[in-house]
């Protein structure tokens, strides 16, 4: 039988940050990480875990995009786009850390409308830092198929940031 | 290079240097604050509670389990079905005296019981499972069958062997040696449990084209009307101008009329010893059966039949203990359900062309988005199309589980002294654990009925759905030349053909892509790929 007492504690600190990467700091990140620990008994009862700590990131990852996701349904599709499109035309802050947040933000808004299966291997492999083969493991698809959503991911994302982007390269430019 | 693809270039550039930058953002974010210790415990506390929830049906949430036995029993009723009939269809001629003799006997038969086994192989290294059952037939065209297969508690001690290597590391000696203590110990608490049984037993007669399926376990009956079927066939012409109205009665006509019959040739066997008693065989194939028949030189009549079809890859079924005339209470054919049964009324419809393409569409939306190696009744087939087994745990159940576990647990001192003596780090003995799980399937056996009539309510007509395309595939006939070619092919590959066949009574042949589109082509047009020649429908 697992030992989930030893299974939260050594693990809550991933779960926590890997649902604060997707998420941002939102009251909801609770919800994700408990649901992601229930998952994981679940996952458990099926079969015998190997790697804990890939598991719970990956399940963490599924369950703070769908909450991403589903907080970009209760508003309407137009309200996410116009949430991106708002972010998008800010002017970049002179700030470098409040930059940094609002690039970070503008990321998160931006994969929150990739589809499902994209999102997951961008954040699993840019987040999460997993190569191919991992995510490809956790997800149980083909490292070929991994890196085929990885580039489709980045052709949105590239369509969806592309006025932002143009407007930093411009500023990058200038200075 | 051209100043567009440069443009390109630089613009890809900037967006690779801008995404780089974003993730660093992310991954450079402050990390949240840390959790509280409350809030952990609080966290720990719902994890814990939901591991110790007790699984609902241990024994039967397993659906690859009743998967399984669903294919058994589905696989028995076919096999015996066709199996018996088929042979007498395949009457010799002039060449073939003593296997005329054989379908003579037959035809003068007033009544039969016989013994049925049917095996099939296991597949990615599970056991072969086997189901047993009883034939019964009453002149003119009666017929019942009782196939049982032993559930047995082989998935319940797996799952206590598998918790405790879990428990004790995977590979780890100590695993091993855990798993090995778990899997006696629930084997020595299973050993006066009572033995679980599916049984289902299906009725018809032939010639009132109707059938009932009972599953005593469930108290379920299944009423299927087939008349609706038989007229469409007639329509679609795929029924025999000037029908017999049933099985028997086409075997007597053919066997009166001396014809000889569609099967293929028939081999002789030679002699062999069965039981004690002196028999000859034959070998014939009919509509991709393969079968052997062993008759009694001096009454020509069966005593061992074996079958196994094309369709049904690695399932093997025997006939035998084969008794004559015997006095069968008519009430054994009787087409009404029983009392305290639920009755489920299905009205037999001929399947269609869109119903193989839903089918085809399930299995591989099921089957990791790639069609099956084989079309047929195996178990890649059969996986992706069966529902998974969801048991409903009704309040009283669940209440009733509370209580047994208190108990047990009353008698080890309390839930403190067991957390105390085992918990956090240290495991229940494996005589304790067994002890649990023995309990929990007791109070699921008690309630299985229940369970079974909730969960069957809502698989049976969705497994029905799933499975005409099966159906009409395997009422294609050679002259439909049906091949299969869609191995390991994924769903929506454009332009690659995975089925064709020819209409009855069309000029060109219908063949089916991957993206499930249709075309007609002639024969000329047909596709050339080296898997159909390895792959004919039989």
């Amino acid at each position: 039988m697992t030992d989930w007492d030893a299974v939260v504690s050594q693990h809550v600190e991933i779960v926590r940050c890997t649902v604060h990467r997707i998420v941002g700091n939102h009251a909801d990140a609770w919800d994700c990480i408990q649901e992601t620990f229930l998952e994981a008994v679940k996952v458990d009862r099926r079969e015998p875990v190997r790697n804990w700590p890939a598991l719970l990131r990956r399940l963490a990852t599924v369950r703070a995009l769908d909450f991403v996701r589903a907080r970009s349904r209760r508003r309407g599709q137009n309200g996410a786009e116009a949430e991106l499109a708002q972010t998008i035309g800010r002017e970049p802050s002179p700030s470098s850390n409040a930059e940094a947040s609002e690039l970070a933000g503008r990321l998160r808004t931006a994969v929150g409308q990739l589809p499902r299966r994209q999102a997951q291997v961008f954040c699993l492999t840019y987040f999460e830092q997993m190569p191919s083969t991992e995510v490809a493991e956790q997800l149980g698809i083909s490292p070929t198929a991994a890196r085929m959503l990885l580039s489709r991911a980045r052709q949105r994302l590239q369509r969806f940031l592309e006025p932002f982007y143009e407007a930093v390269s411009q500023e990058d430019e200038r200075t | 290079m051209k100043m567009e693809d440069r443009e390109k270039l630089h613009h890809d550039d900037f967006f690779d240097r801008f995404l780089d930058r974003a993730v660093d953002a992310v991954l450079r974010e402050p990390p949240p604050e840390e959790l509280p210790p409350e809030q952990v415990d609080e966290l720990t506390a719902v994890v814990r509670r939901a591991a110790e929830k007790p699984r609902p049906i241990t024994l039967l949430k397993r659906s690859k389990n009743m998967k399984r036995i669903a294919q058994m029993t589905i696989a028995t009723t076919v096999l015996a079905a066709i199996g018996i009939f088929a042979f007498w269809m395949v009457s010799g001629g002039s060449d073939n005296l003593a296997f005329a003799r054989v379908a003579e006997a037959l035809d003068s038969l007033r009544s039969a019981t016989f013994d049925i086994t049917t095996e099939a192989k296991g597949e990615n290294g599970q056991p072969p499972a086997i189901a047993t059952g009883k034939g019964f037939f009453l002149a003119p065209s009666h017929q019942r069958m009782e196939v049982t297969v032993d559930m047995g508690y082989e998935p319940a001690i797996k799952a206590a062997e598998a918790a405790a290597r879990r428990a004790k590391g995977a590979d780890s000696p100590e695993g091993k040696a855990a798993a090995k203590a778990a899997a006696e110990a629930m084997t020595k608490a299973v050993a006066d449990l009572p033995k679980i049984k599916f049984k289902q037993i299906t009725i018809s007669d032939g010639q009132t084209d109707k059938c009932i399926t009972l599953t005593p376990m469930a108290k379920i009956a299944k009423v299927m009307d087939m008349k609706k079927m038989k007229e469409d066939m007639k329509k679609a012409g795929k029924l025999a101008k000037n029908a017999p109205p049933d099985m028997f009665e086409m075997v007597r006509r053919i066997v009166r009329e001396g014809s000889s019959g569609s099967g293929e040739k028939v081999e002789r066997l030679g002699k062999k010893e069965i039981d004690g008693r002196e028999t000859v065989g034959f070998r014939t194939r009919f509509h991709g059966m393969n079968m052997i028949l062993w008759a009694d030189p001096e009454t020509a009549c069966p005593v061992r039949i074996e079958s196994s079809s094309d369709m049904m890859n690695g399932v093997h079924m025997v006939m035998d203990n084969f008794r004559y005339d015997v006095d069968l209470d008519p009430t054994l054919f009787s087409l009404e359900p029983p009392k305290g049964y639920s009755t489920q009324t299905m009205n037999m419809k001929m399947p269609v062309e869109e119903d193989l393409l839903n089918t085809l569409r399930t299995i591989a939306e099921h089957n990791k988005g790639k069609f099956p190696a084989k079309f047929g009744m195996n178990d890649e087939v059969m996986n992706a199309l069966m529902p998974p087994y969801k048991p409903v745990m009704d309040p009283e159940m669940q209440a009733e589980m509370k209580k047994v576990m208190e108990k047990i647990t009353a008698k080890y001192g309390g839930e403190e002294k067991l957390r105390a003596k085992y918990g956090k780090g240290k495991k229940l003995p494996p005589e304790i654990m067994a002890e649990f799980m023995k309990a929990t399937m007791t109070l699921q056996q008690k309630h299985m009925q229940k369970q079974m009539q909730k969960s069957m309510k809502t698989t049976t007509p969705l497994i029905r759905k799933r499975t005409r395309g099966i159906t009409f595939y395997t009422m294609l006939k050679p002259e439909n030349d049906p091949h299969y070619v869609g191995g390991g092919v994924k769903l929506g590959t454009p332009n690659r053909p995975i089925l064709w066949y020819k209409p009855t009574g069309g000029e060109k042949y219908h063949v089916i892509y991957a993206d499930l589109s249709v075309k007609q082509v002639s024969a000329e047009e047909l596709p050339k790929l080296p898997q159909a020649e390895d792959n004919p429908k039989p």
